[in-house]
């Protein structure tokens, strides 16, 4: 039997429960709406930072800022608008390592843009409840690819109030990356970059092109061979008469990509070591209309017009390149250039690839010491001596028979260097090798040749400047016999713009032609301003490793009956492929510009 | 207030008092309350209650709102989201559809077919846009009932104020909601726009 006294507690006990239990209530209830408010905001982050990474992609700097922040403002109603004026702080260059940020307030929202993200910044961590710390990969790019997004709102606690808590904030943010590249990591085979002609691609004669599959190291299997032409085909309208952007001319000609075995357009299969190749199985892609095109030997222009024989259509038949390629992973790679403007598909193609506003647009640049290219150009393109060479020239003979030249830097002041011997620049040692051509360079004897060495630990350069860098007409052509060799040991090969190359492939001679593996030129075998005709040829023995890109010139090729492999990524104007022989392009999986093209972006924290 | 007041005492006093019912007569007006004050408490009860429920209902249905607006959003969101990493590959039309499908799933109940006043609208904004599957285009649900395929620079779900040459994804979802409170009741529109603007591609 309770006491009166007892009656109080009871009082107490219920008052202090209903305090506890509605104050829980009151807490769970507001901690409900802010984590509501979280997950709203989390998705207005990632579209916002996904918007501005594919405007930094494709355009510059302050529209990353103004794109992201308008998409934060399109996709919160209450928010009515954020003021953009100061996204003018993004106009400037983009240092990897110096984050740039601007804030905006607006109601109980505070709006922050980032960018650059470097590898440090505290939008590296995620954000996400539960996760734990990342470290930066490669997967997460270089800080100036990435925008950050933060949204921070405060909402007036509404029953937690009770426990004091006033107001509730919460804080979400994002980081995506900008990706010029796509994102498949295959390298492409063959890059045709002419936006609008015919005969990107024209195979004659009876040569045999195979784009061969490609081999992953990292997962051990083949990828697919890939040929691309950017063009549309529509100035002239390609057809029949002028061929499409994928002509095939040649009665007995074959044009094949091959890819993985089983594939539901392979038409054969090989081994290649311990793998099977399918046959048909890579991609010839064009943007042009009539894709896919050719199949049973039809026409179907402008993208595609076949020979005449049964097997000389292209080998699968073209499909849908959705967007054109471009230059602009090459230039990224080795020339990136500040301040590069937006070109749209509609209009033309560069023709001059030193003028900056003829320039696919790419990011911002992040890579040390760049613009490589520009900046070799600069130091060699003058008409004197460059600083730090060695003359050679007048009154020394021009016509050299067989020599050796140390190592070092040499200039060689000629109007026509003529190789009628073996002339040798370097040992291939611990000193780079370095050689300026001012004008022609013929190389006329059998059995001999020009060689410059390097090492694979020591990569030089050879530059030919065709008389200087506003020379026209032919002033710098490479000219070898078919007896003769020719030989860029871990060279980078540079051509101005009155320069050419014209190797012959009729006789005993061999080309050995291998790009670096290493410094600012790694795998970066030639780079050519010239818009004449690069003339190859099917040599006795050929050697090529790396990327050869010769944007504004037709690259041709004459096989000679044989059998040649060549590990080279093709970039070119576009591509002729003749003779009678039969040429594989396999580039090595690690020594080739990744896949250009597609902006895109990718939400990394 | 006193009601609540008086329920306390009485749950604080009802076993004292029944022990000491069952032992002797409990003085009246000390132990008992006087039946006038049961009466006001009464009287004081009808009041209350109905004003209490209206609250609770209220409260009760504004929440639901708040979800089905909460799922809305989500649907919007998800959907344009996807839609900006979905490829066209040249069936625009049959992109719309898949965004629209992904808006209904993500908006499950709150947004099915049946629910009042159901609407969703997909747009495929790109005024720079010039081939057939390349311009601004909508398809639009309405009580589970798909329109017809529209185009044109009108064909969007909603002014976003973004420029003609982002390529991007609009949706927008809507749907009413009755917030009651017994003696009368308020229908609310829900209306969730979102846009995304495209993750691959040119522009």
């Amino acid at each position: 039997m309770k006491s009166r006294s007892e009656g109080g507690y009871t009082l107490i006990m219920v008052a202090a429960s209903m305090f506890l239990i509605l104050g829980g209530a009151a807490f769970a209830i507001d901690l409900s709406a802010v984590r509501l408010d979280r997950a709203s905001d989390q998705r207005v982050t990632d579209t916002a930072a996904a918007a501005g990474a594919m405007a930094v992609a494709s355009g510059t700097g302050i529209a990353g800022c103004e794109t992201a922040l308008g998409y934060v403002t399109v996709n919160t109603p209450a928010i009515s608008g954020l003021d953009t004026a100061g996204c003018s702080t993004f106009a400037t260059s983009c240092s990897a390592t110096v984050a740039r940020e601007y804030t905006q307030v607006a109601g109980r929202f505070t709006v922050t843009y980032v960018h650059p993200v470097p590898d440090g910044h505290d939008l590296m961590i995620p954000g996400a409840l539960g996760s734990t710390t990342r470290a930066v990969d490669a997967q997460d790019g270089s800080g100036c690819e990435r925008v950050g997004v933060r949204i921070t709102s405060v909402a007036d606690a509404t029953f937690a109030r009770i426990l004091g808590a006033n107001d509730m904030p919460t804080t979400v943010h994002t980081v995506a990356r900008a990706a010029i590249g796509g994102g498949s990591g295959s390298p492409v085979n063959l890059l045709v970059l002419d936006r609008f002609g015919c005969q990107g691609f024209l195979v004659r004669g009876q040569a045999v092109v195979i784009v061969d599959a490609v081999l992953n190291p990292t997962t051990g299997a083949f990828e697919a061979g890939v040929a691309a032409a950017d063009s549309i085909g529509t100035n002239p309208v390609c057809n029949q008469s002028t061929g499409g952007v994928v002509s095939i001319e040649g009665n007995n000609a074959v044009f094949r990509a091959d890819g993985p075995a089983g594939c539901p357009t392979q038409t054969g299969t090989h081994a290649e070591g311990a793998l099977s190749v399918g046959e048909g199985c890579g991609f010839i892609q064009t943007p042009a209309a009539g894709t896919p095109g050719c199949a049973g030997g039809g026409v179907n222009a402008p993208a595609c017009t076949p020979g005449g024989g049964g097997s000389n259509r292209p080998n699968p038949v073209p499909n849908n390149l959705p967007v054109a390629l471009t230059r602009a992973p090459v230039d990224h790679r080795y020339n990136c250039k500040l301040g590069y403007t937006s070109i749209p598909a509609s209009v033309a193609w560069a023709t001059d690839p030193l003028t900056v506003a003829n320039e696919q647009n790419i990011p911002a640049c992040s890579g040390t010491g760049m613009p490589h290219i520009q900046n070799w150009i600069a130091s060699i393109g003058q008409m004197n001596t460059p600083i730090g060479y060695t003359r050679y020239g007048s009154p020394q003979s021009c016509s050299v028979g067989s020599m050796n030249f140390a190592s070092g830097n040499w200039y060689v002041d000629c109007d026509t260097f003529s190789v009628t011997g073996t002339v040798t620049f370097g040992t291939g040692g611990s000193t780079p090798t370095n050689v300026v051509f001012k004008g022609h360079v013929s190389i006329t004897s059998n059995g001999g040749g020009l060689v410059v060495n390097n090492s694979l630990a020591t990569p030089g350069t050879v530059f030919f400047r065709g008389q200087g860098p506003l020379s026209s007409g032919s002033k710098g052509t490479l000219t070898k016999g078919g007896g003769s060799n020719l030989v860029f040991n871990y060279s980078t090969v540079y051509m101005a713009k009155a320069t050419r190359v014209a190797l012959a492939g009729n006789g005993s001679g061999h080309l050995r032609w291998i790009a670096p593996d290493s410094g600012p030129f790694d795998d970066l075998a030639l780079w050519s301003d010239s818009a004449l005709i690069q003339d190859w040829a099917g040599n006795a023995s050929l050697t090529m490793e790396g990327v050869f890109f010769t944007p504004l010139a037709i690259g041709q090729y004459t096989g000679n009956g044989g059998l040649a492999q060549v590990n080279a990524q093709w970039i070119a104007d576009k591509l002729w492929l003749g003779g009678n022989g039969t040429l594989v392009i396999r580039p090595q999986y690690g020594r080739a510009v990744q896949p250009p093209g597609v902006p895109g972006t990718t939400l990394i924290r | 207030m006193r009601l609540l007041q008086d329920s306390i005492d009485r749950l604080a006093h009802r076993g004292h008092r029944e022990s000491s019912d069952a032992t002797r007569e409990a003085p009246v007006g000390k132990q008992r309350r006087s039946d006038r004050e049961r009466g006001a408490a009464l009287v004081e009860a009808a009041f209350v209650t109905p004003m209490l429920i209206m609250l609770l209902l209220g409260t009760v249905t504004s929440a639901l709102a708040y979800s089905e607006h909460t799922s809305l959003q989500t649907a919007a969101r998800e959907a344009s989201r996807f839609g900006a990493t979905l490829p066209v590959n040249g069936n625009l039309d049959g992109w719309l559809i898949g965004i629209m499908d992904v808006a209904e799933a993500a908006g499950g109940i709150d947004l099915a077919d049946t629910a009042p006043g159901q609407y969703i609208c997909v747009a495929y904004v790109y005024p720079n846009g010039a081939a057939a599957n390349d311009r601004t285009s909508r398809r639009v649900q309405s009580a589970g009932v798909t329109g017809p395929l529209a185009s044109g620079p009108t064909a969007t779900c909603f002014d976003d104020g973004r420029p003609d040459n982002e390529r991007r994804v609009q949706v927008v979802t809507e749907r009413t909601t009755t917030i009651q409170a017994v003696l009368f009741a308020v229908d609310v529109n829900l209306s969730t726009p979102s846009a995304a603007r495209f993750e691959r591609g040119n522009s």
